[in-house]
């Protein structure tokens, strides 16, 4: 498992190592130069003060004279410094008594300095500078012609390197222990710190891992949480918000379908009971009527039930075809036209006609019927009913507005929602409140849309918008739906 | 005894008022809240079975406002609303008797008679005068070692005179509690079931147990006292 902590602690861990001995290694590098560039000047000096005692006499002939200088440094037994002068032939006239009989290695084109292996096995650096040997005849010449005089022997000078590389040594341990402590100091630092700064998240963590079904009111406190953390804690509060309502309406589904369910199970109930105890043949009818039409209400319930939660899954399957709109409106209205009239309300109808939609001919009639008998059965007496059939840009729609009591703009968005009815009474078990569901998912299933609005405080519209049918197809479905019905009349 | 039942269902409306009747009950029924509010308050119901999602006026309101005027009729809430919070609210706005729909009919007529016998201070199941034994629960009647067969609406006759034994029932109370609003005002029925329920209970020879108080009405009690 992946773990912020961890991977900040090596990230930052191997940075810091980098850049320590990437650091490490340059101060290293610099301080060893620098120690190499003053140890080479330390063997020029020494050899320029060994070439001064190299001398040319008249005849050409080189000697080595050291006087009375300090060759202590050089003396046998001591194995720290060596030189050995030669010819520019590259025989050999004097040595140091460190060296004895023994030759220094040198590289034979001449490089200044130089590694050497010594005598003792020791590793050593040396020197090596061709010269002019002074003369009495240079004494006599001045000094451009004397410098300008072709070298005529070279002097190789080396000294051991023990206490130089002992220096650089302790100089790279030092920087390792140092790199080591910086290293382990990363370290401490970065877990305490990632620690720390992810205390909130760990905190978060165990207040999200307390929320549950029951307890989605929660919300999570940003006070004092890092800025950082802030969009988290909002994006969660704002999904807690959006779970609390799934589940409040799920919940609220659920104990809906019981309610509306414990109503018929309640009348069949006690309607047989009753007709058990004192049986009454001339009860029977009205009896078997009313177990009849209990049965029809729990039927349309919970197909209306299966749809919406086939449309849930994506499963409600619509064969959809061209529909001629208005009068696939004009018989469903058929069925509710007496109940308006006795209701005195006031209806009024515009259709353009030939308007072909694209439906599923049940379905759509199972739309308007619902749609048409909520108008009917909500509309106040004497109120009015407006239907409307238009095509509207590249859509063809139908909107039907009706005189309404007690509704508000706030009541739009629950008009949809299944077992939801502004008066909490089951209007006598006739209504259950799932028509409006069941025309939305109807609409849905054939890709079209219905809307609810207020365009004043008394009225409510309903709109459906359709997807026009192809002309020719639409033709050639009239033609099929006509012989249709001229082959169903001709049986009936 | 006299029921008024609130019920938007028109088929339980249907279901229930026969079962009721056939119990011996005059049931009046309505199916909205303001008019079985009404109802409640211009009539001298013995209960009140009462839905609370009732169309105009839902069924809390009908019972804080029959309580609010000073009615004090026991009421029997009858409703689909099953949660914990929702019989509190009904009890606590002054129901007496909570009962979840679907429910058994037996269950709902026993909590009614129960309901029925609280509001005539009636505590006991059996109420004995001289040898008349009357089982209020189980609804049978019994004179000395004779068990009498009662129509339901005589045992309510008779099971209100009870109730009020040695107290004097006018016919007015009687035609109230025990007839519906079926009953004509001018008619005899009163007399008539009077008349049939002292020929079942009475011995021959021996006094009523039933007696008539003229112009007034009648008190069922033990003569020999």
């Amino acid at each position: 498992m992946k773990s912020i902590r961890r991977h900040l602690t090596i990230t930052l861990l191997a940075a810091v190592l980098a850049l320590v001995v990437a650091a490490d290694a340059l101060v290293y590098l610099f301080a060893q130069s620098r120690l190499l560039v003053e140890f080479d000047r330390a063997l020029t000096a020494k050899a320029h003060m060994v070439m001064g005692m190299v001398g040319e006499d008249r005849a050409g002939h080189l000697e080595f004279d050291s006087g009375d200088a300090d060759l202590s440094d050089f003396g046998a037994g001591r194995t720290s410094d060596y030189f050995q002068v030669l010819r520019a032939d590259g025989s050999s006239f004097a040595r140091s008594p460190s060296l004895g009989s023994n030759d220094l290695q040198h590289p034979s084109q001449g490089q200044r300095a130089f590694d050497i292996h010594l005598l003792d096995g020791q590793m050593g650096r040396a020197i090596e500078i061709h010269f002019k040997a002074h003369s009495d005849e240079d004494e006599e010449k001045d000094s451009r012609t004397a410098a300008q005089a072709q070298p005529n022997a070279y002097i190789v000078l080396a000294r051991s390197r023990r206490d130089l590389d002992g220096t650089l040594r302790v100089l790279g341990g030092s920087l390792l222990v140092a790199a080591l402590i910086i290293a382990a100091g990363t370290i401490a630092a970065v877990t305490f710190s990632v620690r720390r700064g992810l205390g909130p998240l760990y905190r978060l963590g165990r207040e999200v891992d307390g929320i549950a079904a029951d307890t989605l009111a929660h919300r999570f406190d940003a006070r004092g949480v890092p800025s950082e953390l802030r969009p988290i804690y909002d994006r969660l509060n704002g999904l807690l918000e959006r779970l609390n309502k799934a589940f409040a309406r799920e919940r609220r589904f659920t104990s809906d379908v019981a309610h509306e369910l414990r109503t018929p199970v309640a009348e069949l109930r006690a309607l047989a009971e009753v007709a058990l105890k004192w049986p009454d043949p001339s009860a029977a009818p009205q009896n078997f009527r009313d177990a009849l039409n209990i049965a029809h209400h729990m039927d349309g319930m919970i197909s209306t039930l299966l749809s919406i939660a086939r449309q849930n899954a994506g499963v409600l399957a619509a064969q959809l075809e061209p529909v001629e709109l208005s009068s696939s409106l004009n018989q469903a209205w058929e069925a509710h036209a007496k109940l308006a009239a006795s209701r005195n309300l006031i209806v009024e109808w515009t259709m353009a006609p030939d308007l072909w939609v694209q439906a599923n001919r049940s379905m759509l009639a199972g739309m308007l019927e619902n749609l048409l008998a909520n108008a009917v059965t909500y509309t106040p007496a004497g109120g009015t009913i407006i239907g409307r059939v238009a095509r509207e840009g590249d859509r063809i729609r139908f909107s039907l507005t009706n005189t309404c009591e007690n509704l508000s703009p706030d009541d739009l968005p629950h008009l949809f929602e299944p077992f939801w009815r502004k008066d909490t009474a089951r209007t006598g078990g006739v209504n259950c409140g799932l028509g409006l569901s069941l025309v939305k998912v109807y609409a849905a299933a054939m890709n079209a849309a219905i809307d609810a609005d207020m365009p004043d405080s008394s009225h409510v519209c309903f709109t459906l918008s359709f997807v026009p049918a192809l002309a020719n197809t639409a033709r050639a479905s009239e033609n099929t739906w006509k012989n249709s019905q001229v082959t169903a009349d001709k049986y009936s | 005894m006299r029921i008024l039942l609130v019920e938007d269902s028109e088929r339980l409306q249907r279901s229930v008022g026969t079962g009721l009747r056939k119990a011996g009950y005059a049931v009046d029924v309505t199916g909205d809240g303001e008019q079985g509010l009404w109802y409640a308050r211009g009539n001298d119901y013995d209960v009140i079975v009462l839905d609370l999602m009732l169309p105009r006026l839902d069924g809390l309101s009908v019972l804080r406002k029959l309580r609010e005027s000073g009615k004090d009729t026991h009421v029997l809430i009858l409703t689909a609303k099953d949660t914990v919070e929702d019989r509190v609210a009904g009890l606590r706005s002054g129901a007496d008797d909570y009962l979840i729909k679907p429910f058994a009919f037996d269950e709902l007529l026993a909590r009614v008679q129960a309901l029925a016998r609280r509001s005539h201070g009636v505590k006991r199941q059996l109420v004995e005068i001289a040898d008349l034994q009357i089982d209020l629960t189980t609804r049978t009647v019994r004179r000395g070692q004779r068990m009498l067969e009662l129509p339901p609406r005589e045992f309510a006759l008779l099971e209100y005179l009870a109730m009020r034994r040695g107290q004097l029932v006018t016919r007015s109370q009687i035609e109230s509690h025990i007839y519906d609003d079926q009953v004509e005002p001018m008619s005899n029925v009163v007399e008539a079931a009077i008349y049939s329920l002292r020929k079942k209970i009475d011995r021959a020879g021996a006094p009523s147990l039933i007696q008539t108080r003229r112009g007034m009405g009648y008190i069922l009690g033990d003569t020999a006292q």
